[in-house]
């Protein structure tokens, strides 16, 4: 009946976004196709994006976001019809088991051909949920998918987003898909895009930037990125690791403690807050007007905090050793 | 209370952030706005939460059973086991640093016992529990995960010496006719999160799960695995154990403890299953257009609204903190029933 949202204070206003950030429209049915290159495609509904492959022997799908949903089919179909190709997907590669990506692949049913990193599989497993059926086919570090006269390299180079996000190189198409860690014009949702291995999320660019590409298949937002929106999501990561070691030198706890008393994480907060805000402050106003929602500050923050706690707790020293 | 002094501030401050060893008082206008009193205020802590006082020299240590002992800060923990041919300690966070040496002499001249560190357990590889594993030097024998080592070895901290013995599931450490089982379960606050099992003590140590009496710090105590540190109470819990200790905050925790904790967490889940049917995403949608990020925001935050206001509701007076937390890790956990768990996910007609 009644939700928090109905009843809620107005939602703030925030900083138009960058044109750059945009893709193309969206047609009636709320989905956009588009070449990548020759027979590449991708899809989007302006924030999901998948792809496709179409080959001699049918289509693979890389990627089956819910949000997309039964657009899938219709932006292959369409695709197919204009190309005088096979519309059936015979093929699905997953690039990690989250759900937002993957929960559209039992709409292609049970004799499709699943593909996936072994901890795709595992995780599936654990998770149980009937609209992401496992993979049957699963390698550790590489695989190399042969069909119908086309070639995809896939790849893991360790946990960053998920403990099994892959690479999927088309080296035929000057082309890397690499999801949920470069949002192509805009910035990281919350905690590094909710990345697990803040280490492994922080290397992952330069790992993306070693192979040979020119197009990017990000997973996000309307349209594909190039290697320049990857050196610039580079460029505000390092900016923020730059600024919490900064920060993290130069607020002074103390008083935060003093004010939280027994009240421990009160006290934390209190501190942890103030470094938060001092070092996403510059980067915040550095990417207003470059990265779309930058403006957003608990995007920028708390992706600050997430930076800022793994500089303590993985790279370490986490303070003074007690004399 | 001795711990109002400046001095001690800055030790336990110094858990959290890597401050200059004299830290200045002028830290800008942030540090002035706490300065100005206008921080916000939390419900008070439950005494339940609290531990013993710790002495002049900032350090309480206790007998958790026989020869087995604990030493804390009244924030972090470490735990030792004195043997006939040495002593074996467990963790080495950097707070209580070298207050962990003289621990051990207290306890060691009272019982006519070696003071000598031979071996030292790593529960996991994070720095805030193992920066003071160097004061050790070189000549004790550092037991870890196969993940622990991995990951040391990536970080390369010489605070953090790498493990010299290592195993993959389990490990029996066997020192001066004593007897600690180690295990891996899986993932849960890292990848490489050891449960510590003292079968002749009935003890269990297992760092960074259960904080007993205490919410878990920030965004569900920045557990890496979620759904495993949801399910890690469960594998606590299977072992035989009176005595829990968690590696944080002032006390040991009791089964009792650990109930509590799986029942909050029980409780926010409920909540985020709620939130994601419940709360309308309309609204925000409509409002932003193109701006999809701040839509995702404005209703993430009314999820994490709506999942978390009966949670601390119930919480405040029994768990410390309840008010100041609960929301982040409100927030984390519906992240991972979301993209973990599919709950709540729309497939496009």
């Amino acid at each position: 009946m009644t939700s928090p949202a109905d009843s809620a204070p107005a939602v703030p206003d925030y900083a138009p976004i960058p044109r750059t950030a945009l893709g193309p429209a969206l047609n009636d049915q709320g989905y956009f196709v588009g070449r990548v290159e020759r027979n590449l495609y991708y899809v989007t509904d302006g924030v999901y994006q998948a792809a496709f492959l179409t080959t001699a022997d049918g289509v693979i799908m890389f990627d089956a976001p819910p949000s997309i949903g039964g657009n899938l089919q219709r932006a292959v179909d369409e695709i197919a019809a204009a190309n005088g190709v096979s519309n059936t997907v015979t093929h699905l590669v997953y690039s990690h088991h989250h759900a937002d990506h993957g929960s559209a692949s039992s709409l292609f049913g049970g004799d499709v051909i699943r593909i996936g990193h072994e901890d795709t599989r595992r995780l599936l497993q654990r998770d149980g949920d009937p609209s992401r059926p496992l993979p049957e086919v699963t390698f550790t570090d590489r695989y190399t998918l042969a069909v119908g006269g086309e070639r995809v390299e896939l790849a893991w180079h360790g946990p960053n987003h998920t403990p099994d996000n892959i690479y999927i190189h088309f080296p035929d198409h000057d082309t890397l898909m690499f999801i949920d860690v470069v949002n192509a014009g805009w910035v990281p949702i919350y905690n590094l895009n909710l990345s697990e291995d803040v280490i492994g999320y922080m290397g992952a660019p330069a790992i993306a930037l070693d192979y040979p590409w020119t197009h990017l298949i990000s997973g996000h937002l309307g349209r594909l990125a190039t290697r320049d929106d990857v050196a610039v999501h580079q460029q505000y990561i390092a900016d923020i690791e730059a600024s919490s070691r900064e920060a993290l030198a130069s607020v002074d706890p103390v008083p935060y403690y003093v004010a939280g008393g027994a009240n421990f994480w009160a006290g934390v907060k209190g501190h942890l807050d103030a470094v938060t805000e001092r070092a996403a402050a510059p980067v915040i106003a550095k990417y207003t007007g470059v990265l779309a929602a930058a403006d957003i500050e608990a995007f920028t923050m708390t992706t600050t905090f997430q930076i800022m706690q793994s500089l303590r707790l993985d790279r370490g020293p986490s303070g003074p050793v007690h004399p | 209370m001795a711990s109002t002094n400046r001095r001690s501030f800055l030790a336990r401050s110094a858990a959290l952030a890597a401050v200059p060893a004299v830290a200045t008082l002028a830290g800008g206008a942030l540090a002035d706005r706490a300065a100005a009193g206008t921080l916000p205020d939390y419900a008070p802590v439950p005494p339940s939460a609290l531990g013993p006082a710790v002495n002049a020299q900032g350090f309480y240590v206790g007998q958790v059973e026989k020869n087995l002992y604990w030493v804390t800060d009244a924030t972090y923990q470490a735990a030792f086991l004195t043997t006939r041919e040495g002593v074996v300690l467990f963790d080495a966070p950097p707070t209580i640093g070298h207050n962990l040496q003289r621990a051990i002499d207290q306890v060691a001249s009272a019982n006519g016992v070696s003071n000598q560190v031979t071996h030292i357990v790593y529960s996991h590889h994070h720095a805030d529990h193992l920066g003071a594993s160097s004061l050790f030097g070189k000549d004790v024998t550092r037991i870890g995960q196969t993940e622990t080592r991995r990951l040391l070895a990536s970080e390369k901290d010489p605070t953090r010496p790498l493990p010299d013995v290592t195993y993959d599931t389990s490990y029996t450490l066997r020192v001066g006719g004593e007897r600690v089982d180690l295990a891996w379960h899986g993932t849960n606050h890292t990848p490489d999160n050891t449960y510590i099992h003292f079968p002749g003590h009935d003890t269990l140590m297992l760092v960074d799960v259960l904080l007993p009496g205490w919410v878990p710090f920030d965004s569900f105590n920045l557990n890496e695995d979620v759904p495993g540190s949801i399910a890690a109470p469960d594998t606590a819990l299977a072992y035989p154990w009176k005595h829990f200790i968690g590696g944080h905050m002032g006390r040991l925790g009791t089964r009792h403890d650990m109930a509590v904790y799986q029942q909050y967490i029980a409780d926010i889940i409920v909540g985020v299953k709620l939130a994601l049917v419940n709360v309308d995403p309309t609204p925000f949608f409509a409002k932003y257009g193109d701006n999809a990020w701040a839509a995702v925001k404005e209703y993430q935050a009314a999820q994490v609204a709506y999942a978390s206001a009966p949670v601390i509701k119930k919480y405040l007076g029994v768990l410390a903190a309840a008010d100041v937390y609960t929301a982040s890790t409100a927030f984390v956990i519906l992240e991972s029933i979301r993209l973990d768990l599919g709950v709540g996910s729309q497939v496009h007609a």
